[in-house]
Formats: C-alpha cells, structure tokens, sequence
C-alpha cells in the first residue's frame, strides 16, 4: 500500500503484504488448494480467489527483503483476494535459453486483462486495508500460459556438438 | 512495456553478454554446500512427514502434503543477496519454482482502497500486487516428481 504513487521502493510505502520466502529460497510462493484456482487456456481466463491466508507484513519491500537477510521477524498478518485474468486470445511461442524455460503465453497490457479485489488487516498493528471493487483495478502486465523450466526444459535440448 | 513496479537496474545481468544471465552472486558458490545440507535435511524432514517446516506460512501448507519445490536459479539482487524471482514483464522467467512444467500466471496490478489504522482513522490509498500461480508438476526438494498448485501472492 501507498500512500501516494505506486513505485517499487517508493518512498510512500506503508505495507507489504507477502507470504515470505520458505528456507529453499522460493520467493514469496505458497502452495494453495488445487479447488481454489481455475484455468482455461482455451479461453485464455483464470481466477485464483483464496480468504484468511496467513502471510506477513514488512511495511516496504525493502524492509521485507531485509528482514529475511537479517533473519528479522515481520508482523503476523491475513489476505483475502480474488483474481481474474481475461486475455486476449493472442498467444505467442517462447523460448529461452538464457533462462532455460519455454512455452505458450498470452500477455497483454491492457488495463482491463486482469482485475482484483483484496483485503488484508495486519494482525500486530490492527490496520486493515480493503480494495475498491475489482472494476477498478487496472493490469499493467499479464502473462497466462503453459510453460516448462529446469531439468524439464533440458530434456529436448539440443546436445552439444 | 516492463512493469513500472520493478526498476531493471535489479536485475541480476551479465554486462557481456546480454540481459538477465542466470548467474549467481558473489558469494553463492561460497553458499552451495550449506545450502545443500539444507535441501538434505528437507528432504529428510519431508521423508518423516514434515515438508510443512520450510515454508512461511504453514498454515496452507500443513497437512497437505506438499514437498518443497527449488527456486529458478536466477534472479534479481537486492544489497549483495540473489532473491530467486524476476518481475513480472516480457522476455523473463514468471515462474519461481524450478524443474516445473504447468500452467502459469502472472500480473502485475495497481488499485486504490481504503486503510484504517487500529485507531479507527481511514485513510485513501494505492496499491500494487504482483500477483501469480503455477499448476502442474514440480521436481521437489527430495528430486522425486510431484503435482501442486502454488500462489505467489
């Protein structure tokens, strides 16, 4: 949350809600019910909606980034949301080596591909935050697709001559 | 256009040859074998029927029987430390669990709303979310293959 613009280290940060990263270093993923997201490449749509999931709050990004280089512990807190991706049904092959992932993937930056309703109350301090409904919320960038990394990408992988 | 929230000069490059080479920082060769020793205790602890352990927070986690997955290997840097993850935005990884196949999404959002401290004064607000999941199937932490839904909230 800002209390002005919207600026990744922007001075007028006063939340950051996020789940954390796990002792393996994945970044800010928890894993959710499979009933709680749903996915149609076909139609290029997707919602993922999840209520009261236990996550943290570091007030700025910065602030969350070194509380886990310093081991710091951040205020307990809870989110609720609900999220719709509706693409356009222009899609484009990708591949890359550099990262070692490839896929099918519908992007758009649109402002209407994608909206969002969310709350979220921080549980040591008491405040809350509600979202204007999710008509108002705007995408500045969307991905939806099929992809693979890793090992998995490597397994068609051209082998050095 | 790259998603205004994350600035470039984060991401972790090779000056030579091109943007956003999946490399480590300074120090994580020093790291590797620590890290290791973890991923071995994991996979252990996971063995024993505790795979809730590593992840913040346990609450969705426990019970489900969901293994760790592993990080993407690169990542951006933040004040000497590689965090496994890139924005949102064309041309990057999206995913940040590794040795995954499966469907995926990602936004990068901006809204207003409503805040209110614990003294009752509400306050207009911005906000900005990086919101994402993937589905399908994984190598865990314990290398054997698995299926699960992940949020990135």
């Amino acid at each position: 949350m800002y209390t002005g613009s919207v600026e990744l280290f922007g001075e007028t940060q006063i939340h950051d809600f996020n789940p954390g990263i796990s002792e393996t270093e994945v970044f800010w993923t928890m894993p959710i019910p499979d009933r709680n997201l749903q996915v149609s490449l076909l139609q290029a749509t997707a919602r993922m909606q999840l209520e009261h999931v236990d996550v943290q709050d570091d007030l700025t990004l910065a602030d969350s980034l070194r509380n886990y280089i310093n081991g710091i512990t951040s205020d307990p807190a809870v989110v609720s949301f609900d999220v719709q991706w509706n693409m356009p049904k222009k899609g484009e092959r990708i591949r890359n080596e550099e990262l070692g992932y490839d896929g099918f993937f519908f992007t758009s930056e649109e402002p209407e591909s994608v909206h969002i309703a969310w709350s979220g109350i921080n549980q040591a301090t008491g405040f809350t935050f509600t979202s204007d409904p999710a008509e108002t919320s705007f995408n500045v960038f969307a991905v939806l697709g099929f992809e693979r990394n890793g090992v998995i990408f490597k397994l068609d992988a051209p082998k050095p001559e | 256009m790259r998603n205004s929230m994350w600035p470039r000069r984060l991401f972790r490059r090779e000056e030579r040859s091109g943007p956003y080479r999946p490399c480590g920082h300074t120090h994580f060769w020093d790291r590797a074998a620590s890290r290791r020793d973890v991923l071995k205790t994991i996979a252990g602890g996971a063995a024993l029927g505790l795979a809730a352990g590593p992840w913040k927070p346990a609450a969705l986690l426990a019970g489900s029987g969901t293994v760790a997955p592993k990080p993407i290997p690169a990542g951006i840097e933040f004040e000497g430390e590689l965090f496994h993850v890139f924005p949102p935005a064309p041309g990057v990884e999206i995913a940040t669990i590794a040795d995954f196949v499966g469907t995926i999404g990602a936004t990068a959002m901006q809204g207003t709303g409503v805040g209110v401290d614990h003294d009752g004064q509400s306050m207009a607000l911005n906000f900005g979310a990086d919101m994402r999941f993937m589905q399908g199937h994984y190598i865990g932490v314990d290398g054997k293959p698995h299926q699960a839904t992940f949020g990135f909230i």
